[in-house]
C-alpha cells in the first residue's frame, strides 16, 4: 500500500476570543494519498478553512493547536522548526490557492515580478539553468493565460477575475508541489469562468500528480472534481466516504439534509430544510454535535459523543444510528 | 394582466475622464449596462433574471423601482407608464413595488432597532395602515418571516445572515405590495438557510398573491422558483422564455454555454469533464460590433460579426437574439 501523503491525526484547535474558546476543529482524522483529491464541504463556520491554514502552519495569534498531529510525507511538521518549514515546504512542497483572487496578489508589484520571485526562490531546482523569464511564460501558457510574454509586465488591478486565478495557479504549480490545498478557488468567480478554472485544475491534477484539498461549500464543484469526500460540521468530520458514495448513499443524518437542500428540477417539492442553526463553537451541545437538528437523534446522541463507525463500502462515519439514514427517503 | 412592462430600456453610466484621459485627448467613456431591455411580468408570476455580473441584472432592477435615473424606453406598471403617473399614482406604485436589496447587511441601518427599520415603510407612506394597528402588523410579519417578537428590540448585527435576510424580506412586505424586486436573495448563505429563505418566498407568494423579479446568478435557484427566465448578456437580453423550456431547450449559445457550465451536482459515478467557454465577458465600454457574444461563441458566422440580432419572438412565448439559433 501506498504511503499517505498527509496524515492528520487528532488535530484540536482553539481559538480564544475575549475570554472566549471556540472549538474551531475537534478530533480530526484525515488521510491523503498521491494524487488524490480531497473534497472538503461544510457550512460556514465548520472549520474547513482552519483546516487548510493549519496544514500551511498560518494560523492565525489567536489559534492554537491543542493536540494531534500533522504529518506530511512521514515528518510531523507542527514540530518543525519555523525556518525549515518556511524554506522547504510552505509555497514549495505544499501551496496554497486562496478564496478571494483580488486580495492575494500584490497590487504594487507587477504580476511577472511575483511569479518570478516564487521560481527564483521556491522552484530553482525544477527550472535550473533555464532563464527565468521563460520559465514564468511558460507556466502562465500553460494556464491559459494568452500573450503571457506582455501580461508579466501588468499589474494584477490589470488582470480580471478568472485571470488573477489563473495567475495564482501558475504560482501553486510552478514549484510542483506535491500537495495543493485550494480554499475556494472559484466562489468569487461567475459560473462560466468558474467552469474554465475547474476544467483547468482537472487538466493539471493529471498532469503534475498532486495531492489536492478542495475546500468548498459548493457541493455541485465537490461532485465534480473530488475522489474522496470529507463532510465538516461543528468542526468535526462527520462523514468520510468517496464521491459516489456520499452522493448516493450519504450514512450521516447532515450529510443526507445537506443534500437534500439542493434545489432540484421539481418545482412543486418544497425544499428540505435543516431546523435550527450551526451550534456556537464556544458553547458546543453535549453530545453529537448535530442532535438538536437531527431526526434521527435518540437519547444516546445527547449524552455521548460518536466516534467513527467503519462503513461497509469503505468510508467512515460518526453516527450511531447510520444504518437508519436513508430510511425516509 | 402584466404587472410590469419594460419597453427597450436604457441605461449608460458615464465614466468621468481624469486629468491625464484630458492631456492624452481621451474623453469620457460611456459603460453602456442595459441596452435595449423589454419584457413583460405577468400578475402571479416570477421572472428571473439570469447572467453573469457585470452584464446589468441588477441595473435593470434598479431602473424598474426608479431608484437610478433612465437613459430611455418606459416602464409601465398595471399599463401606466411610470413618467406619465401623476404623484399620487407614482406614490401608489412605490408602496405596491417592494424590494430586497442583495446587500443585506448594509441595507439595514445599524443604528436602529429592527422594531425601527420595519416601521419606517410607515413613516414614508403615511395612511396606509392606522396608526394603532402599525404595531400588530409589523409583529404579523415578523412571525411570518420566522423571527419572534424579542427581535425587534435588537440591532442588525445581532442577526445571523439568514435572520438579516429575513428582516429584509419583513420589511418588503410591510406596505403589503404587489410586486418584489427580489437581488440575489440566497447570495451569501449556507445551503440550508439559502433554502429555508426559498421556501419562505416561496410560501408568501402564494399567500399574498405576489409577483417577483428574482434577480440572481445561482442557475439552479432559478430553475426551481421562476416561471419565466430572461439571459441577459452584456447588457442585453439575449433570451426569454418559460424557464423549463429554456433550460431543457436553450435556443441562444450563451444560454447554452451557461446551463451547461453550471457544476451539476451528479450521481454518476466517473467524473464528466465540464464543457467550457471560452475567454471572458467584454467590456461594456467597449462591446464587440454585431452580436455581442460572437467572439465568444461557437457556432460565429460572418455574419454575427456586423449585425446586431434582435431579440425575435420564435413563437411558444421565446424570444431570442441570435441570427442562428439552436
Amino acid at each position: 500500500m501506498a504511503e499517505n501523503l498527509l496524515e492528520i491525526e487528532k488535530l484540536k484547535i482553539i481559538y480564544k476570543r475575549r475570554e472566549k474558546r471556540f472549538l474551531a476543529l475537534d478530533c480530526v482524522n484525515l488521510d491523503l494519498k498521491e494524487g488524490e483529491v480531497l473534497g472538503v464541504v461544510g457550512e460556514s463556520g465548520s472549520g474547513k478553512s482552519t483546516l487548510g491554514l493549519s496544514i500551511m502552519r498560518l494560523l492565525p495569534p489567536q489559534a492554537r493547536i491543542k493536540n494531534g498531529e500533522i504529518f506530511f510525507k512521514g515528518k510531523n511538521i507542527c514540530k518543525i522548526n519555523e525556518k525549515k518549514f518556511n524554506r522547504e515546504m510552505r509555497g514549495k512542497e505544499i501551496t496554497y490557492i486562496p478564496q478571494n483572487p483580488q486580495s492575494s496578489l500584490n497590487p504594487v508589484f507587477k504580476v511577472g515580478r511575483q511569479l518570478k520571485d516564487i521560481i527564483k526562490y521556491r522552484a530553482q531546482e525544477n527550472f535550473q539553468g533555464q532563464d527565468i523569464n521563460k520559465a514564468a511564460v511558460e507556466i502562465m501558457t500553460k494556464m491559459g493565460i494568452a500573450d503571457a510574454e506582455k501580461r508579466l509586465d501588468e499589474y494584477p488591478h490589470q488582470f480580471s477575475g478568472g485571470m488573477k486565478q489563473r495567475v495564482l495557479l501558475s504560482m501553486a504549480f510552478v514549484t510542483n508541489p506535491a500537495l495543493l490545498i485550494a480554499d475556494e478557488p472559484t466562489t468569487a468567480l461567475d459560473v462560466t469562468v468558474e467552469a474554465q478554472i475547474l476544467g483547468l485544475l482537472a487538466d493539471l491534477i493529471k498532469e503534475y500528480q498532486s495531492s489536492i484539498i478542495y475546500i468548498t461549500h459548493d457541493l455541485g464543484v465537490v461532485s465534480e472534481i473530488a475522489d474522496r469526500v470529507a463532510v465538516f460540521y461543528a468542526g468535526r468530520v462527520i462523514e468520510l466516504n468517496n464521491r459516489y458514495n456520499i452522493f448516493n448513499n450519504p450514512k450521516h443524518p447532515y450529510t443526507e439534509a445537506l443534500i437534500n437542500c439542493l434545489p432540484g428540477d421539481k418545482q412543486s417539492e418544497k425544499l428540505n430544510v435543516i431546523p435550527g442553526e450551526i451550534p456556537d463553537l464556544s458553547d458546543l451541545p453535549g453530545g453529537c454535535n448535530f442532535h438538536p437538528r437531527c431526526k434521527y437523534a435518540k437519547e444516546r446522541c445527547r449524552n455521548e459523543k460518536p466516534e467513527f463507525f467503519e462503513l461497509e463500502n469503505g468510508g467512515r462515519t460518526a453516527c450511531f444510528y447510520h444504518e437508519e439514514v436513508g430510511r425516509y427517503q | 394582466m402584466n404587472i410590469i412592462e419594460v419597453r427597450d430600456l436604457k441605461k449608460y453610466f458615464y465614466k468621468k475622464s481624469g486629468v491625464l484621459h484630458k492631456v492624452f485627448g481621451v474623453g469620457p467613456q460611456v459603460i453602456q449596462a442595459v441596452s435595449k431591455v423589454s419584457f413583460n411580468i405577468e400578475k402571479g408570476n416570477t421572472m428571473a433574471l439570469v447572467g453573469e455580473s457585470g452584464c446589468g441584472k441588477t441595473t435593470v432592477a434598479r431602473l424598474i423601482l426608479n431608484l437610478i435615473e433612465k437613459e430611455a424606453g418606459q416602464i409601465y406598471f398595471k399599463g401606466k407608464a411610470l413618467d406619465e403617473m401623476s404623484e399620487e399614482e407614482y406614490n401608489d406604485y412605490r408602496e405596491n413595488a417592494a424590494f430586497i436589496a442583495q446587500d443585506f447587511r448594509s441595507s439595514l441601518n445599524p443604528r436602529k432597532l429592527v422594531g425601527e427599520i420595519l416601521a419606517e415603510p410607515f413613516r414614508i407612506h403615511p395612511g396606509v395602515i392606522d396608526k394603532e394597528r402599525e404595531e400588530a402588523r409589523i409583529k404579523k410579519m415578523v412571525d411570518l418571516v420566522g423571527l419572534n417578537e424579542e427581535a425587534l428590540l435588537k440591532f442588525p448585527h445581532e442577526f445571523s445572515g439568514g435572520q438579516a435576510r429575513r428582516i429584509g424580506v419583513a420589511r418588503a412586505l410591510m406596505l403589503n405590495p404587489e410586486f418584489i424586486v427580489c437581488d440575489e436573495p440566497t447570495s451569501g448563505l449556507d445551503l440550508s438557510i439559502s433554502a429555508a429563505i426559498i421556501n419562505l418566498m416561496k410560501e408568501l407568494k402564494e399567500e399574498f398573491d405576489l409577483t417577483y423579479l428574482w434577480i440572481s446568478h445561482n442557475l439552479n435557484v432559478v430553475r426551481y422558483i421562476s416561471d419565466y427566465v430572461g439571459v441577459m448578456y452584456l447588457g442585453r437580453i439575449i433570451e426569454i422564455g418559460k424557464t423549463k423550456e429554456v433550460f431543457n431547450d436553450p435556443s441562444h449559445p450563451y444560454s447554452e454555454a451557461l446551463i451547461e457550465s453550471v457544476p451539476s451536482f451528479s450521481k454518476e459515478k466517473k467524473k464528466i469533464k465540464i464543457k467550457t467557454l471560452e475567454g471572458e465577458v467584454p467590456s461594456p465600454i467597449d462591446p464587440p460590433p454585431g452580436c455581442p457574444f460572437h467572439p465568444r461563441c461557437k457556432y460565429s458566422q460572418a455574419k454575427c460579426k456586423e449585425v446586431v440580432p434582435i431579440l425575435e419572438n420564435k413563437g411558444n412565448n421565446r424570444e431570442v437574439a441570435c441570427h442562428f439559433p439552436l
